[in-house]
């Protein structure tokens, strides 16, 4: 049975959905290719991508990239995940509770894991909400806290799925201090050997308004994604959570929850665009 | 280019943006559907009072005068509320305050206008026709005994003028009849026609014209008794034409009249909403677009729509619990796909 066939068919669906809209693959892909081959993306998507990096905007060529199944790449000459040269530790923060990061850093990880065919390890780094250990039902599990702190291997810390490529870890039950793990050399290694274990780690942050441990720990991911709930967050706290992350790499901002009440011939008649 | 924030306000809000719209207009209705009104009226043929000299050098008609006069009348507070007693409004032995209020409302109720060169309308309107017609008879019958009071007043210094002047005149008359007479005595003939006697001629002359004086001044005072006694100066200017009379029906409110708060209404009601709109996009700082984000130096990788299920509002109403809250169905996709249990040894299938 593949991993398809365990999920919810509907939810899968919306989920795919909402994927495409998103685009981080677009940011994962640039993110993983040689720096000769950025350049050249660079190049044929343009400033635009850049700017906007919607669907829209994006050529067909580089947006089919993008999207491609691992076999159909392999097959068109084109990067996937499988091929990819190195693995990735791919942070996912947002500016306050609430906004869909944990949500987000799921939806990425399973759709790495059920789209690429990525061996993925999902990782709460949020020690103090837990909410990706809630979600999994691994609430007093052994986790990235107590591999910190030095009470259990990690491979004990690590939940595996035997259907899908998906590895979990939860936030663990350590009583450490969490801003002396998160700027920890152990840390690092920590994430080092999960990505030497993963092609894709994806960490699910705290919010970075929330928490001083956000822009460090995101300092230790090769890229960061910023969440905006639509309606929500505004742009000054964006704002802030882009000053607080400078010293990390910002692959881009999703924006969550959107919705419009606008019908869609107004939108053709008034030339809206996102 | 319209903003998109602004077309997402306008549309998220519109019920809260319809309802001035639509209330205003219906407040302005019922401000429209005002009490049931009577309407008595009064036509009035009147002459011009004043000297021809006098009205060539006006352009007012007889009646554009009289209902200036009847005007300004009606603007004294004796005058209306003369009028409220004697239309029954108020009792004269009433409160001040009853007084006053009636007053006011013969101030409010009754106008005055010209309709044509020599006529006049006197109308009241009132929620009682009965009331509105004693009011319109009242200002007249008022209006009458001012007229009546005014021209015995003028009658009678014209009266005193004239008897006074007679009385002097036929002073002087009998001083010269007098003296006339001594000198015929001490003259036997000055009245001799033979001979011509000068200061007798112009004695007599004197006494002649003295006597026409007196004649005349008594012709005058004769046509002024006359005339006040007739009745035929003032009042003869003001005659009632068309009685008023009991309305049968309340008056038909105009169409403009109809129309004009629901329009003012309406109006207001859209700048109410305008107001709002701008207000409410001027205050969400909130990211709802990529115009939002322009500028922060990041790119936008996407939006996640909403997910949410198909609404359905009965089973919605009744909370049915297979019908969760939007909130929460985000993170019920994302568990959905590991709805495998936990394998002894950290495991999940």
């Amino acid at each position: 049975m593949s991993a398809a066939m365990v999920m919810e068919p509907r939810s899968r669906a919306a989920l795919q959905e909402a994927m495409r809209e998103i685009q981080v693959m677009s940011g994962l892909t640039l993110l993983r290719q040689p720096r000769a081959a950025l350049e050249e993306l660079d190049m044929a998507v343009g400033a635009e991508r850049l700017q906007a990096g919607t669907q829209e905007v994006l050529p067909g060529g580089a947006l089919l990239r993008m999207r491609m199944r691992p076999q159909a790449a392999a097959q068109h000459g084109r990067p996937s995940a499988q091929a990819a040269t190195r693995p990735l530790a791919i942070g996912v923060t947002s500016a306050g509770f609430g906004d869909g990061k944990t949500t987000l850093s799921i939806a990425l990880a399973s759709s790495l894991a059920a789209d690429l065919g990525a061996q993925v390890t999902l990782v709460d780094a949020d020690f103090s909400t837990q909410s990706l250990a809630r979600e999994y039902g691994l609430e007093g599990k052994k986790g990235l806290t107590d591999v910190l702190a030095g009470s259990v291997p990690l491979p004990a810390a690590v939940h595996r799925f035997l259907r899908t490529p998906l590895n979990v870890v939860a936030a663990g039950t350590s009583d450490e201090d969490a801003g002396r793990m998160a700027r920890s050399n152990e840390l690092s290694g920590v994430i080092d050997h999960l990505k030497s274990l993963s092609g894709f780690v994806v960490l699910d942050l705290p919010a970075a308004l929330e928490s001083m441990n956000a822009p460090v720990l995101a300092q230790r991911c090769d890229g960061v994604i910023v969440v905006a709930r639509a309606g929500h967050t505004t742009r000054a706290e964006l704002e802030r959570v882009l000053t607080l992350l400078r010293d990390a790499h910002v692959l881009g901002v999703v924006v969550n929850r959107d919705k419009t009440s606008i019908p869609r011939w107004v939108e053709r008649v008034l030339d809206l665009r996102h | 280019m319209i903003p998109r924030k602004l077309v997402e306000t306008f549309f998220r809000r519109w019920p809260v943006l319809l309802a001035p719209v639509l209330i205003l207009p219906v407040v302005g209705s019922l401000l429209v559907d005002t009490p049931v009104e009577y309407e008595s009226s009064a036509r009035v043929w009147v002459s011009d009072l004043q000297t021809q000299e006098q009205s060539n050098s006006s352009d007012q008609t007889a009646s554009e005068r009289q209902a200036e006069v009847l005007s300004d009348l009606l603007a004294t507070t004796a005058f209306r509320t003369d009028v409220a007693v004697a239309a029954g409004l108020v009792a004269v032995d009433a409160a001040a305050a009853d007084l006053d209020h009636a007053a006011w409302r013969v101030g409010r109720a009754v106008r005055v206008s010209p309709l044509g060169p020599s006529l006049l309308g006197v109308t009241a309107v009132t929620s009682n026709a009965t009331e509105a017609q004693k009011m319109v008879e009242a200002v007249l019958a008022q209006y009458q005994l001012r007229l009546e009071a005014e021209t015995d007043r003028q009658a009678g210094v014209v009266l005193d003028y004239f008897q006074k002047q007679l009385a002097a005149a036929q002073s002087d008359l009998s001083k010269l009849q007098a003296e006339l007479a001594s000198y015929v005595k001490t003259h036997p003939t000055a009245t001799d026609p033979a001979t011509v006697d000068a200061d007798y001629l112009a004695l007599k002359s004197k006494v002649d014209a003295q006597t026409n004086v007196v004649d005349r001044l008594n012709a005058s005072l004769q046509a002024t008794q006359l005339e006040t006694i007739s009745g035929s100066t003032e009042l003869s200017t003001f005659v009632v034409q068309d009685a008023p009379d009991v309305p049968a029906a309340p008056l038909t409110p105009s169409l403009t009249s109809k129309l004009a708060y629901p329009a003012a209404g309406l109006f207001l009601g859209l700048v109410a909403a305008t107001a709002y709109l701008y207000i409410c996009y001027r205050a969400d700082h909130t990211v709802r677009s990529s115009e939002d984000l322009r500028g922060l130096g990041a790119p936008v990788l996407g939006f996640v729509p909403e997910l949410r299920p198909r609404k359905r509002l009965v089973m919605r109403a009744l909370r049915l619990p297979s019908f969760r809250r939007r909130d929460d169905y985000a993170r019920g996709v994302a568990t959905s796909l590991t709805p495998m249990p936990e394998r002894a040894g950290g495991e999940l299938r």
